[in-house]
């Protein structure tokens, strides 16, 4: 349970951050090159991954395998 | 010609995969249809992502972004990486846990079992359906647009309206054909194998194209060093003061030009040779049509064009091609001109401009002037439509992007929960845990392939090639990426690139032809006519005669209307998401009642309808409610009804609840 709620929270968070007001009238170039718009939405994909990462080990419906019939020959 | 080797051996790969799938094929219709639940993680992912990829993640995210900046990435691509994965998470991996409980293929099958109202069946059919043709117009449209623009100049004399190259019918027509062969053969199996090479097709293509892209334009660095000079505002989501002064020039010397034609047509107004040669002198431009343009300053700055203020209006609605208003009116109450948006374009606009440069246009394979090679080659016809929109339209007005628009453009993505050919490559999956890589790796996977591209379309905006600009004002936002790869790159790589766009493509349509061939197949003739009066057999020819139906009537729907279908992207998206709290709702609340299914669908289709009328069927691509986007209204009002209409009428059947949400916690 506790997992689920850390993986809602992170979700929460990433919707949040990805409304980045501070950034709208920024033209920086990170690296010489990478737009810091793009830059940081890109960081928020990379840590949509990192959340999904983790609620596949903490808020994953295990249950759900056991509960299907298991087809002939089908490996589990 | 190299192009077009490229195209036809890539397709015949593709053939060659389907046809091998079609060896596995167990003969069974549940096998063809969900390929015996047997799909990996690895084919898995790879069959979501290329179905859920259409040519807008390389031609349109390219485009977009060379139109509004870098913020599309943000609007469009980070969002989907959260939400896609959340659709997966709650409601993909429940579907199919309920799907090979009770044995669904189709969306319908299970709505009409979890409510227990078969008559569900029938508004929900026909929305489905009606969402998903004009998604599949755009593809096959698209496909037909793309082939046609990377052949131009491949035949000597045959498709002259097509500026020599396929004509956009035959290349439509050939890439329906190739998808039906491997869907026919292959089924769902075949479909899964194809997009999975097609994903890693357009996926490393695209990556290339990047940096090949980059070194022809100095580098990594300087292509963005050039943006940050010249466009500053497309690294950013406001609009830069250098980037709005550059406008308001550009505005004002239109309005002479403007003025000066009309002038010319209406008034008789002539410059002597004298003032015209002064005027010539005065202006180094030499782009096309830079001496009427000289002139037009020139009387400008001598004050030589006197109109009344309804004269020059009507000159700026003459000069964009406006239709003159009915009722004569040309100014707001305050008296202030009416927005040239305000008026219709004359849809003669596009002959006047084939005739204005007939002499230039021809097959571009050949020089314009054989005695001077200088010249270059003969235009297109596309070529001469965009240096007709360059020269003598409006200049576009760069806008900031709203943020209330960035922030609710954030619920499109929720239409994959209810994407009916999703829902069937769920069902495929062998295992819940199949869904664990997918869910992890889409956000990285669509950062992959948009990154690159946004960085293209943003440099397009100040790119130049031997000290020209190589996108000229009013260029097709669609076209941006082909015209930066043919000339910034080979013949072989922009073949190739092609292939990866026909992939992005097709893998697109094939999942949608096979789930819209199984819905009819399930939810109408198997369903009416009974479940027992069709063999196996009999079924799975159904499918297979429908799907043909499909990709026929489809590809003919295509020739008919093509002008709107892009635009109804995001209302086919918005209408899927519409439906996202009907399928919460069925998966995780058991107070959910038949009467508020009905007032949840019932109350997003009306306002989807009054919306659509509103943004005039689709042709007002900027439309929004109150400065956010129609989709947010569809979500809230469907939502609403749903939960209010529910909570009013009598609790659903403990005893078919206790089929969706079993004590064991599982719900």
């Amino acid at each position: 349970m506790i997992g689920r709620i850390v993986v809602c929270i992170l979700v929460l968070a990433l919707v949040a951050l990805h409304q980045d007001a501070w950034n709208w009238n920024r033209t920086n170039l990170y690296l010489g090159f990478l737009p810091v718009t793009l830059a940081y939405h890109m960081g928020i994909s990379v840590a949509a991954s990192a959340t999904w990462y983790l609620a596949t080990k903490v808020a994953w419906p295990e249950h759900l395998d056991r509960e299907v019939p298991r087809q002939e020959g089908q490996p589990r | 010609m190299m192009q077009l080797v490229i195209i036809g051996v890539y397709l015949v790969l593709l053939l060659g995969l389907g046809l091998f799938s079609h060896r596995l094929f167990q003969g069974t219709s549940r096998d063809y249809l969900l390929a015996s639940h047997s799909i990996g993680p690895v084919l898995l992912l790879m069959s979501l992502f290329g179905t859920t990829m259409t040519a807008f993640a390389l031609v349109g995210s390219t485009g977009e972004a060379y139109t509004q900046g870098v913020g599309v990435y943000g609007m469009l691509a980070s969002s989907s990486g959260i939400i896609h994965s959340l659709c997966f998470f709650l409601v993909g991996i429940k579907l199919w846990s309920l799907g090979r409980r009770y044995g669904y293929t189709t969306q319908v099958e299970y709505f009409r079992d979890r409510l227990g109202c078969d008559h569900f069946g029938l508004l929900l059919f026909p929305i489905l359906v009606g969402l998903v043709i004009p998604y599949v117009l755009i593809g096959v449209n698209a496909s037909g647009t793309v082939i046609n623009s990377v052949t131009e100049g491949t035949f000597a004399t045959a498709f002259a309206a097509y500026d020599y190259g396929v004509p956009n019918w035959l290349g439509s027509l050939v890439i329906c054909a190739v998808v039906l062969v491997y869907v026919f053969y292959g089924g769902m199996r075949g479909t899964a194998w194809a997009n999975t090479f097609q994903t890693a097709v357009f996926m490393i293509l695209g990556i290339v194209t990047f940096f090949v892209i980059a070194d022809k334009l100095g580098g990594l660095q300087a292509a963005s060093h050039a943006v940050l000079e010249k466009h500053p505002s497309k690294l950013m989501r406001e609009v830069a003061p250098e980037d709005y002064a550059a406008y308001r020039r550009a505005l004002a010397a239109w309005e002479e030009l403007a003025e000066y034609n009309w002038a010319v047509d209406h008034q008789g107004f002539q410059l002597t040779t004298a003032q015209r040669d002064d005027a010539h002198g005065s202006d180094p431009a030499r782009d096309p049509g830079w001496q009427l343009r000289a002139e037009a300053a020139y009387a400008a700055r001598e004050g030589l064009v006197q109109l009344t203020p309804a004269q020059r209006q009507q000159a700026r609605l003459a000069q964009d091609d406006r239709l003159p208003p009915a009722d004569g009116r040309l100014f707001e109450a305050d008296d202030r001109p009416l927005p040239l948006e305000h008026f219709d374009r004359s849809e003669t606009w596009g002959s006047k401009a084939l005739a204005l440069f007939a002499d230039k246009i021809g097959n571009p394979s050949q020089p314009l002037d054989p005695a001077d090679p200088s010249a270059g080659k003969k235009w297109t016809r596309k070529r001469a439509l965009g240096v007709y929109r360059a020269t003598h339209w409006a200049p576009e007005e760069p806008l900031p992007m709203s943020r209330w628009r960035f922030f609710t453009y954030m619920l499109v993505p929720f239409s994959v929960a209810m994407f009916p050919h999703l829902f069937q490559h769920w069902l495929t999956a062998r295992s819940a845990n199949a869904f664990k890589l997918s869910v992890v790796a889409y956000p990285i996977f669509i950062m992959i392939v948009w990154a690159p591209c946004i960085l293209v379309g943003v440099w397009a905006t100040s790119a130049t090639l031997h000290g020209q600009t190589l996108i000229p004002p009013h260029f097709p936002a669609n076209a941006v990426l082909a015209k930066m790869v043919s000339d910034l790159s080979t013949n072989v790589l922009a073949g190739l690139l092609t292939a990866g766009i026909l992939a992005a493509i097709m893998s697109s349509l094939d999942s949608q032809f096979l789930c819209l061939g199984t819905m009819f197949t399930t939810d109408i003739v198997v369903h009416y006519g009974g479940k027992d009066r069709f063999s196996d057999r009999q079924k799975l020819l159904l499918a297979r005669m429908f799907i043909v139906a499909i990709v026929a009537v489809t590809y003919v729907l295509s020739l008919a209307e093509s002008r709107r279908v892009f635009q109804m992207g995001v209302w086919c998206f918005s209408g899927f998401s519409s439906l996202f709290p009907l399928v919460v709702a069925a998966l995780y609340w058991r107070r959910l009642t038949v009467a508020g299914a009905y007032a949840g669908v019932l109350s997003a289709a009306a306002l989807w309808g009054v919306l659509f009328y509103l943004s005039d069927f689709a042709l007002h691509a900027e439309y929004e409610v109150l400065g956010i986007m129609p989709v947010a209204l569809l979500m809230g009002s469907s939502a609403l009804a749903l939960v209010i209409v529910s909570l009013l009428t009598r609790p659903p059947d403990p005893e078919r609840l206790a089929r969706f949400f079993p004590p064991s916690g599982a719900g």
